[in-house]
């Protein structure tokens, strides 16, 4: 907790001091505009926009008066200020009475301000350098630190899908499929995988799954990894959160996302998600398109941070199979959950229906929600997720038809872009090996589409991770707080909350910005 | 030291020097008025260019005092004149720039360094050249409005000068003969 009392004490305070150049700097630079009159009568005259009088005596001397009025009886200048000698070293301040007839000149100066835009740019690109500076200093395992991230193309800078982003361990080598919203006709197609981060990443397999689409046109995947085609796709005709309104950010999938802040007290808070699909016929279910947010990465590293040199310890354990280790491993992740999807008719009693869950923060997964058969003028469908866990992009009614098995592809050949590995293609294909990557290699994988017309595309893949544990980390190993990740997620996720609040505006960027490549 | 708190050092003097740097007509006197003659830069008819603060002018001429000491400058012979405007000028644009732009290199390397291991170097070079490229722009506009142009007569310039009313004897005794600039 202390180090997370700090990063919120510094956070505040750079911000007001950043606020304070702002302020300070964005009125522009001043200029003085002089207006000299002769001292005949000394008044009436105006004390200029600045309020300042300035005297010039006959001998060189200048007062610089603040407050001054004439005393005519005694034919004096009577004022508060500074006084200085005709070399302009200050002589003297305070209280001033000055012969009228030894004063030459008088001058008053009108303020303007010039550059008011470029200094207030710059003034605010320095508070914005030092805000970020400040974020990465306090936490720099938000700003630096990613799983297998798949492309297009070499130079695509947004991924298409991330590998097994939920199995840091050999232990936990799972499989992930993942929709890449492609599609392909008949030939060669070919997609380049990542190791972007500090992670030694062991890829069983990488291979496409070419599904016919058929006369509807579209094929969704569950979360099982089942393709199935869907037709009729219906947007929600109302969307409303704790936030507001939000059906503009979940209507269709065009990167607009639908996203919410994280509760200060407590990551694992729940939100809710109401949309309204108005009438429906026959079986349907739900598209959703979502990634997860930094929260899963940021409680992933801290925990990781937290168990310090014992991180080792742990792995043998679950690597042992120690009774209960890997459901206390996953245990913070589980307590963030997937998003819950519950559906109602009228104002029936909301029923859970399915989940999403993809792991990663990287590339948006779709997947497929069954809602079941319905007959009904007014279909509900709620997302209950942890609060400002997830960016959802696209949630949509589909009617839903047929599974269809998939054209499983293994790759034709591998071109390594990055990197030194002379057999990827046969570590690929060999189901007893794995390819073994770290930071900064890269491949471009080749498939080749079966003849049959185009196929939606989809990612398959195999395999595990080792994030690298940093030096910085160690600082932060604490006996207490990693036996409570481990056997209190849920306070352990209220304990990390406000360390993630004090990130949370910058992370995201900073999280961009940070991946690797040769 | 740890490289955290020489990065948070860092960061916070980049605050103050951009502060104080934003105050660029500070003076060094206890008022915010000017109570020196504005730095002039004049250009006379035989292309010859000058520059120093204006200490006096009348009908006929000016009297500048610049590195060369006092000099009077018949107005017939001036074709340009210029007078800052204010004090923000390139030297403290660069100045800004420059060390926002290392400190917050500095910072953010430090952090990186925390973290990764083979790619700080580029996160120097990348915080250094946005620095370099977006503050720049931005110092070099204000300093660009630094100085403007003005009529070399003696309603125009009167204002500007140390003594609008004419420079006394005794100043014009001491800094006559071995004068040296005001800065």
């Amino acid at each position: 907790m202390r180090r997370f009392d700090k990063v919120q004490r510094g956070a505040r305070w750079i911000s007001g001091l950043t606020l304070g150049i702002i302020v300070a700097s964005a009125c522009g630079v001043p200029t003085w505009e002089a207006n000299v009159q002769p001292a005949d009568g000394l008044m009436p005259m105006d004390r200029g926009a600045d309020g300042w009088l300035k005297v010039h005596m006959q001998s060189g001397d200048l007062y610089v008066l603040e407050a001054w009025r004439p005393d005519t009886s005694e034919a004096l200048l009577v004022g508060t200020g500074v006084r200085f000698d005709m070399e302009r070293a200050q002589t003297g301040s305070g209280s001033f009475s000055i012969r009228t007839d030894s004063i030459a000149l008088l001058e008053t100066n009108d303020k303007d301000v010039v550059s008011e835009f470029a200094l207030g740019g710059l003034s605010v690109y320095t508070a914005l350098s030092a805000v970020t500076t400040a974020v990465c200093l306090a936490d720099p395992k938000s700003c630096f630190g990613s799983c297998p991230t798949f492309y297009a193309t070499e130079s695509d800078d947004r991924p298409l899908a991330e590998g097994f982003s939920s199995s840091f361990a050999r232990v936990l080598e799972a499989r992930d499929v993942d929709a890449l919203g492609l599609s392909a006709a008949p030939g060669p197609v070919s997609l380049v995988m990542r190791n972007e981060a500090q992670e030694t990443h062991a890829v069983r397999y990488v291979r496409l799954h070419a599904v016919d689409p058929g006369p509807s046109g579209d094929v969704a995947l569950t979360a099982q990894g089942e393709a199935v085609r869907v037709k009729g796709r219906k947007s929600p005709e109302a969307c409303r959160s704790s936030g507001g309104e939000c059906l503009a950010e979940l209507r269709e999938r065009d990167d607009v996302e639908y996203t919410s802040v994280t509760d200060p007290t407590d990551l694992a808070k729940r939100e809710e998600v109401v949309l309204d699909f108005g009438s429906v016929s026959g079986p349907v279910g739900l598209v959703l398109s979502a990634r997860h947010s930094l929260v899963s990465t940021y409680v992933f590293y801290q925990s990781l941070a937290y168990a310090g040199t014992t991180t080792g310890d742990l792995l043998a354990e679950l690597e042992r199979g120690v009774p209960g280790a890997r459901d206390r491993v996953r245990g913070v992740a589980d307590a963030l959950g997937p998003i819950e999807v519950l559906v109602r008719t009228s104002d029936g009693p909301w029923d859970p229906v399915g989940t999403f869950d993809e792991a990663g923060p990287i590339a948006a997964d779709r997947q497929l929600v069954r809602l079941g058969a319905f007959e009904t003028d007014g279909l509900q469908v709620m997302l209950r997720m942890a609060q400002g866990s997830w960016r959802v992009d696209e949630a949509a009614l589909v009617t839903t038809g047929a599974a269809v098995p998939p054209v499983v592809l293994e790759p034709d050949s591998v071109e390594v872009v990055s990197g030194s590995q002379r057999d990827a293609l046969e570590a690929l294909r060999d189901p007893g090996r794995h390819l073994v990557t770290t930071q900064g290699d890269a491949f471009r994988v080749w498939f080749t589409i079966p003849e049959g017309g185009e196929r939606r595309l989809f990612l398959d893949t195999r395999g595990y991770y080792y994030e690298w544990m940093r030096e910085g980390w160690l600082a932060e190993q604490s006996a207490l707080m990693t036996a409570t990740v481990l056997y209190r997620p849920r306070e352990a996720l209220r304990m990390m909350a406000p360390g993630f609040k004090a990130v949370e505006p910058e992370m995201e960027r900073l999280f961009w910005n940070s991946r690797f490549r040769r | 030291m740890r490289a955290g708190h020489a990065g948070t050092i860092a960061l916070l003097a980049t605050i103050g020097v951009g502060s104080a740097l934003a105050d660029a007509n500070a003076q060094e006197a206890s008022v915010p008025v000017p109570v020196t003659g504005r730095m002039l830069e004049v250009r006379l008819a035989d292309g010859e260019r000058l520059s120093g603060e204006l200490i006096e002018v009348d009908e006929r001429a000016l009297l500048l005092w610049g590195s060369g000491g006092l000099r009077r400058l018949e107005l017939a012979d001036v074709t340009r004149t210029e007078y800052e405007r204010h004090g923000f000028g390139s030297r403290r644009a660069l100045t800004w720039v420059a060390v926002g732009g290392l400190l917050s290199a500095a910072g953010m390397t430090a952090a990186c360094s925390q973290v990764e291991d083979t790619s700080c170097g580029a996160v120097f070079a990348g915080v250094t050249l946005s620095w370099a490229i977006i503050g720049g722009l931005f110092a070099g506009s204000i300093a660009s409005g630094q100085m403007q142009a003005v009529d070399a007569t003696y309603d125009r310039l009167r204002p500007l000068a140390r003594f609008p009313q004419g420079a006394p004897g005794p100043f014009l005794e001491r800094t006559g003969g071995e004068a040296r600039p005001p800065r």
